[in-house]
Formats: structure tokens, sequence, C-alpha cells
């Protein structure tokens, strides 16, 4: 429930697929500030499993350790690859986030994609802490990191946690009134979102905004909202 | 404003983040320009501290960062609504982002948690006094600590842009080059050597003129969602153009 504006090439966050089975998605991909957190909450995570399977393993002595090195090479290189593709596509951090790995065709992503974007973690990392992997993504319309870029994988927000501050909801019921010209449907679309969100702003900010439309209304500020809202009534009665 | 440029709805706060950088990324090779060419006098200061004190360098380029932003932010606002301003232009409207509690971003304000949200309520909204302080407030309701949260990040990616910037140095410089400074000798009993501190309050400022335009872009991009979130910004265009289209004589839907 959009206001539809800008054309194809304005700057949005949103990035259209079509996935092979048909399907129009709006994938968001996710940017560095998120990512970046995630990645920390996965380092203390993975940190802390260390941390305590030091501790147990050094009981056994020369063995112990030789296994705690075994243990550091399987989380260090297994934990992303296999919280990806089992826990669907996303490592604890990237979930404490809202963030999923998906394929650049919004499909979920496999055991080879997964791979390749967590080995090439070697690549992004340099010269120094993911400087050329925050580079990378800063120079992308999608934030893909050398290792996304390489694996064909996006790193995107899950479609519930984009939808939770957007329009608010239901319109309530009252008055029904056809607008008195016809509306394009873009047109329509602007005052559904307008009657769906009005009920969130400040009277004063909601009647300012339906008084830009007083020609249309012949009236103002809260009388104006007042018909708009009944407008978009009509065109949700009309469109159901 | 023009709505061609970008897509304006309500944004959860970390996608608003997302939407700033990509502003910057757009306007990328205007912004760097900008920041590299007001970083001078920064590093003349810079210059003459290090003169008196060494350490105080990187204390100087730290310090004056608040003053990068604003001719960036200037340029950003610029080029949101369609136009491209060139340099001479931008110091012809110097008036317009040079005051505006400029003195108290580089003093009382100066560890603002959320320097880039705020800073366009200071420079674009032209209020002042109690009716500012109101107004920010007001838009920063429910924006949650994703300014905050966005100050922290970037003085992370600047420790990440600096580290790499160090690497890179290290690498491309012949060893012969190396031997010559005697870098192991940098850090000693007495503290950090001088050859250390201008290498770290230069690599500061290039980093500054690296991350500063994504950082004042992210948070102008917080800003305009907030605007849309709590005032339903990006729905007036689309309203004034259905209002235009009715009040015009031929009214043919388009």
């Amino acid at each position: 429930m959009v206001a539809q504006s800008g054309g194809p090439t304005a700057i949005d966050t949103r990035y259209p697929v079509e996935t092979p089975d048909g399907i129009e998605l709006a994938l968001h991909p996710a940017g560095p500030v998120p990512r970046a957190l995630a990645w920390l909450i996965d380092l203390l995570i993975r940190g802390g499993i260390m941390i305590a399977l030091g501790m147990v393993l050094s009981l056994l002595g020369a063995a112990g350790m030789a296994l705690l090195v075994l243990a550091w090479f399987v989380i260090n290189w297994w934990y992303p690859v296999l919280f990806e593709v089992l826990s669907g596509g996303a490592t604890p951090g990237k979930k404490a986030f809202g963030l999923r790995v998906l394929h650049e065709d919004g499909t979920p992503v496999g055991w080879g994609p997964s791979v390749v974007r967590n080995l090439l973690r070697q690549v992004d990392f340099l010269p120094a802490a993911y400087a050329a992997g925050l580079v990378s993504m800063l120079c992308n319309r999608r934030f893909q990191r050398l290792g996304d870029l390489a694996a064909g994988t996006l790193v995107v927000y899950n479609a519930t946690s984009t939808n939770a501050s957007g329009d608010g909801g239901d319109l309530a019921p009252g008055r029904v009134e056809a607008p008195p010209l016809p509306l394009s449907p873009d047109e329509q679309q602007v005052i559904l979102s307008f009657a769906e969100r009005s009920g969130k702003l400040n009277p004063e900010r909601a009647g300012e905004l339906a008084s830009l439309l007083s020609p249309l209304t012949a009236s103002h500020g809260a009388d104006s909202a007042e018909r708009l809202l009944a407008w978009a009534r009509w065109i949700k009665g009309t469109a159901t | 404003m023009d709505a061609e440029l970008v897509k304006l709805r309500p944004r959860p706060g970390a996608e608003a983040i997302d939407l700033g950088l990509q502003l910057a990324r757009a306007s990328w090779p205007r912004l760097v320009v900008v920041a590299l060419l007001a970083q001078l006098p920064t590093l003349l200061l810079a210059a003459l501290a290090f003169a008196w004190q060494p350490p105080l360098a990187l204390l100087v380029v730290w310090w004056l960062k608040p003053s990068l932003d604003r001719p960036l932010l200037h340029l950003l606002g610029r080029e949101l609504i369609g136009e491209r301003i060139g340099l001479a232009r931008l110091l012809r409207e110097r008036q317009q982002w040079w005051t505006g509690l400029h003195l108290a971003s580089l003093t009382v304000y100066r560890l603002h948690p959320s320097r880039s949200f705020v800073l366009p309520v200071w420079l674009l909204e032209g209020l002042s006094g109690d009716s500012r302080r109101r107004r920010t407030r007001a838009l920063g309701h429910g924006s949650g600590s994703s300014g905050a949260g966005l100050g922290f990040m970037s003085s992370l990616f600047e420790l990440v842009i600096m580290a790499g910037l160090f690497a890179l140095f290290g690498w491309l410089l012949p060893a012969s080059v190396w031997e010559g400074l005697n870098a192991p000798g940098w850090i000693g009993p007495g503290g950090l050597a001088d050859e250390l501190w201008a290498a770290l309050a230069l690599a500061y400022a290039v980093t500054i003129i690296l991350v500063e335009p994504f950082y004042v872009g992210a948070g102008f991009g917080l800003y305009l969602n907030q605007r849309c979130r709590l005032e339903c910004w990006d729905l007036e265009p689309a309203l004034r153009r259905l209002a235009d289209r009715a009040t015009s004589p031929s009214e043919a839907v388009p």
C-alpha cells in the first residue's frame, strides 16, 4: 500500500525480482549497518562457544587441544554455512536483525553459493577488518560484498520486518462517497494511503495534507480529510 | 521536492539508513570532492596543532568533523530536489550551511549521538530556539535508536577503513622505505612517536573524507524517513499533482 511515485531509475531500497516460478517479488537488500551488527553478534556467539569448549577440552590435555583446533576450524567455516542453508538463510546474528541470505533471484540460498560467499570472507576481509567488503557493499546498488557478488547471493530484510512500520491498519467504517472525478489507479492508491495512514498523523497535519486537495473536496482541514476518507472507502468498496 | 529522484515511503529505521547510503552513492563523486576540499582547512589547522603538540593533530581532525557535514548535507539536499550544484554555487550559498548552530555543533552538541540525523533539521528547516528544539524532539519520535546506532556504526566503519588504509599502505610501501622509517620504534616506552601521530591524523583525515559522505547521507535518509512516517511527506507531491490535474482545464486521466 504505497503511493507510486518516481521513475524506474529513482533511488530505492526495494529491488524487484522474478523468481524461477514466475512470481514477482520485491526484495529489500540490507546495508552494512545491520549486517555488521549481525556479524558482531555471531562473533560473540562463536567466541562464547570457543571459550566454553576451551574450558572443557583443556581438561583433556594435548588431545583436548587438538580437538579444540578442530572445533575452531569447524565453527569458523561451517557456522555460517550450516545456519544459512539449514536455518532459513540466517545465522543467529542475522535472525536478530531480521536478515536472511537469498539467491539473487529470491530463492533460498543453497549449499554451493553459501560455501562460496563464506569462503570469500577471506577476500572481503582484505586488507584489514572487512574493509574490502564494506567498500564493495557501498559501491553496489544491492549492498553485495565481494563474496555475495561471486556467489550470486543477497542479504535481505525479512518481508515481515519491512512491513512492520509500514502503512497503518484498516479504514474505520463511515460515510462512503464517490470521488468527484475519475481517478487513475495511482491516484486511487494515494487516496487509500492517505486514508490508512492519516489515523497516525496528528490531526492538524492530516488536515493540512487534505487541504492540498481543497479544489476537489471544496472544504478545508479536518472536513477535507473526512471527505478523503469517504472517497477511500468508496475506492476500497469498488476494488473488492 | 522532486519525487522522480527518490522513492519515498515509510521504511523501518535500518532501511531508511540504506536509502540514505544509496543517496550518497548516487552523488558520491561530487560529495567526495566537496569533502576533500572542505578537509583542507582542517588539515592546515591539524598541521599547526601538530607543530605544537603532535597528538593534538588527531584531536583537531576529529573535532572539526561536524563542519565537514554541512556542505555535504547542503549538496545532498540540493540533489534531492534535482539540482546538481557546482562548487561555485555551493560557496555562494554558504550562508545556508555555514551558519545555523555551527558553533554549538562543535561544542555542546559535538558528542550528540545522532548528529547527522538532527543536522537536516538545523540546516534545512530554518527554525531557531524553542521551536527548533521542539521540532528536533518531535521528529525523533519513534525513530528508536536508529540515529545513535548509525553514529556508533559509522565510528566502527571509520576504524575499519582506517585499518584498511594502514594495511594497504603497509603492502604498497617498498621494504627499503619501511626500514628507513624504523616503524617498530614508533611505539616505545615514552608513548607514540611523532611520526605515528602524524600518520594517524593523516589516515583519519582521509578516512573521514571517505566515510563522512555516507554518514551524512544515512542521517539524511533517517530524516527523510521520519518526515514520511510522521508527516506523510511522501504523499504530498502526488496530492499536489492530483489537485493540479483537477483544476487544470482538461481533466484527462493521465
